[in-house]
């Protein structure tokens, strides 16, 4: 586990993610309904998953593009919506941290199938917000 | 006396060359091409200018009798070697040949290799290596290995006095990946170059997880996720275009001055385009390197790492035909805060610009380190010291432009006036304080917002108040921590003036081995 955690670490964008698949099968596949999780896992387990928004740990659906958030901060306004048609590059929501409004921007080019987020939402870094498939 | 004549013993030379020429055979050179790669002598000619190529060693063959490895003996063995010109200055190059024996490193491929290294250092040109090899040479065991010692040991003795590049354009696995790690700057043409420690196989045997080939270690990998690479090519080809643009910023050698272009654009050219770029609301974001067309020659900024840790622009460009190295924070891109690997990637090329004595321009607006958990537990205390000190160390010019923010430590991080900055230039809604007038007015009239009958407007009163008295970079100027303020317009010139006044400059440091670099 120990070694997975520093991949984790080294591996900005993709560090939640790589952690979530580290932990097993069982901490990822529950998420829908998280009622069910603490069974097989250890004590400590629980609490990361409840701390995390249950929409942005759902799985994603194979081949889709996640669009996760960079850095913690607050969902300041959703510009997208699903079912948009957006291009690499389109501005998809504004996050704001570090006390600038960020703009979070498409990185492939396809339809908006889900919007994990909505405006007021506090989101940690690796949070899915937009998934594009 | 001989009984051979002249003719004959040319003709004997001309057949032996034919033979090096090609490489393992016209079967392998097929397989070579239908895998979309190019052969390490179509390399050469396509990274340098034509004609110029020269090539040593090509008679060498490895001396290995094990395992039946006498009767698989090629002329070169798997590596061409030489030197040639690119615009017309010398480097010294090595491309391994896939096509013979999997371009293994075995004693004698290893000794070219060196030899290339050696007369690059001693005569003071750049060495750039196109790695394509199946790897170590087993049956060469121990010589092998030692083969690769050799080299690393080479890269790093020669580290900072010539400038090495490697160009991964086929695989480079195992301990083959740390001659690449070793040098200056590594590209990767997608599709054919891949670096890992352990293969796919190995990770799926060990760990279980499956990734393939060109996910784990491909030219997108390690230039947008690992940051191992600096350039990202589409093809090799456009590997060697970069190669040769990359070379033509860099001196070849650490005691020769920066080379010049001739260029038409004046160092006069006052952009007003410069005015309308970076948003004077602090919270707004632009893009960074717009800014940095506008100021260098001809609008040609040429990014370095430009798919990793975008939160900071690296790259070269040049002034009144000067290089300079740019480090730029990158507002629209997480705010442009510095975090470990924004402080990885510049520190490491500010230490590149100063090993070549190439002026470094600084272009700050940086609200500060990013917080968090991960960044903490991931070491940026002693990753983030890492631009303290290679701007510290940093004897080459160092000319710093404030455009927006500039904030707390990271202020300091991006190459200061106390940091040694020889010329700090600060446009007029430049601000640098501890913190931006939010939190310091928060903080500091707690006690009167508070006590207010109306918080918000004596909160809006008390920001505004502070930011008049302090986020300005006249405070600072009136200090002289700041030199001059400009107009955004007037920077091209300002730093252009800077250069040239810097031209003479010396810095005499306390006689060391070397620093302690925070890793």
């Amino acid at each position: 586990m120990a070694r997975k955690f520093r991949v984790v670490v080294n591996g900005k964008s993709y560090e939640v993610e790589v952690e979530d698949l580290g932990t097993g099968a069982a901490t990822a596949a529950p998420a829908p309904a998280p009622v069910a999780a603490p069974a097989p896992v250890a004590a400590a387990a629980p609490a990361p998953v409840a701390a995390a928004p249950a929409a942005a740990s759902a799985p994603v659906p194979a081949g889709a593009e996640v669009v996760a958030a960079p850095m913690p901060g607050k969902i300041l306004k959703v510009v997208t919506s699903v079912g948009a048609t957006v291009n690499n590059g389109d501005v998809l929501l504004i996050l704001e941290a570090m006390k600038m409004e960020n703009e979070i921007m498409a990185s492939v080019t396809g339809t908006v199938k889900e919007v994990r987020t909505k405006e007021g939402d506090s989101v940690n870094t690796g949070d899915v917000l937009v998934v594009i498939g | 006396m001989s009984d051979k004549s002249m003719a004959e013993y040319c003709e004997d030379l001309l057949k032996r060359r034919e033979k090096a020429q090609a490489g393992g055979g016209p079967k392998a050179v097929a397989k070579q091409h239908e895998k979309g790669k190019l052969t390490a002598r179509e390399r050469i000619d396509l990274l340098l200018d034509p004609g110029s190529f020269v090539e040593i060693d090509e008679f060498v063959e490895h001396r290995c009798e094990n395992f039946g490895m006498g009767a698989t003996k090629f002329l070169g063995d798997g590596v061409v070697t030489g030197y040639g010109t690119v615009e017309g200055r010398i480097v010294y190059v090595y491309s391994q040949d896939f096509t013979v024996i999997g371009g293994s490193l075995g004693e004698a491929h290893a000794k070219k290799i060196c030899k290339v290294m050696d007369l690059a250092m001693q005569n003071g040109y750049p060495v750039v290596g196109l790695n394509d090899s199946g790897g170590a040479r087993i049956q060469e065991a121990v010589d092998s290995l030692s083969g690769y010692g050799q080299i690393f040991y080479r890269n790093t003795v020669a580290s900072g006095v010539v400038p090495q590049i490697s160009v991964i354009v086929g695989p480079c696995a195992g301990g083959a990946v740390y001659s690449p790690a070793l040098t200056d700057f590594v590209l990767m043409a997608q599709g054919s170059g891949v670096m890992h420690i352990t293969g796919p196989q190995v990770i799926k045997a060990v760990t279980g997880e499956e990734v393939t080939s060109e996910q784990l270690g491909g030219a997108m990998t390690h230039n947008a996720i690992s940051g191992n690479a600096h350039f990202f090519a589409k093809d090799e080809r456009e590997c060697y275009s970069q190669t040769r643009k990359l070379l033509s910023y860099m001196p070849s050698n650490n005691m020769e001055e920066v080379p010049v272009k001739e260029t038409a654009d004046p160092v006069e050219r006052a952009d007003a385009a410069l005015r309308d770029i970076v948003p004077t609301n602090p919270n707004k974001g632009y893009d960074v390197r717009k800014v940095l067309a506008l100021v260098v020659d001809d609008g040609d900024f040429f990014e370095v790492q430009p798919l990793w840790a975008k939160n900071i622009v690296t790259g070269f460009g040049r002034v009144g035909g000067r290089t300079i190295g740019i480090i730029a924070n990158q507002a629209m891109n997480m705010a442009g805060c510095l975090d470990i690997d924004a402080s990885d990637k510049a520190s490491r090329f500010i230490r590149i610009c100063n090993a070549y004595n190439i002026p470094i321009v600084t272009f700050v607006d940086v609200p500060g380190y990013l917080p968090g958990t991960a960044q903490e537990y991931g070491g940026i205390i002693r990753h983030g010291a890492k631009m303290l000190y290679a701007y510290s160390e940093a004897t080459a010019p160092k000319i710093t432009v404030i455009l927006r923010k500039a904030y707390g430590g990271a202020y300091l991080g991006m190459c200061s006036k106390d940091l040694g900055a020889d010329v700090v230039l600060a446009w007029p809604q430049a601000e640098i304080a501890v913190m931006g007038a939010e939190g310091a007015a928060n903080i500091i009239f707690r006690k009167e917002i508070e006590g207010s009958s109306d918080p918000n407007a004596t909160r809006s009163q008390k920001i505004e108040e502070y930011r008049e008295a302090f986020a300005n970079p006249f405070v600072a100027a009136s200090r002289g921590f700041v030199d001059r303020v400009i107009l955004p317009e007037e920077t091209r010139l300002c730093i252009w003036q800077a250069l040239v006044s810097l031209d003479g400059k010396r810095v005499v440091r306390p006689k060391r081995k070397h620093g302690i670099l925070p890793h």
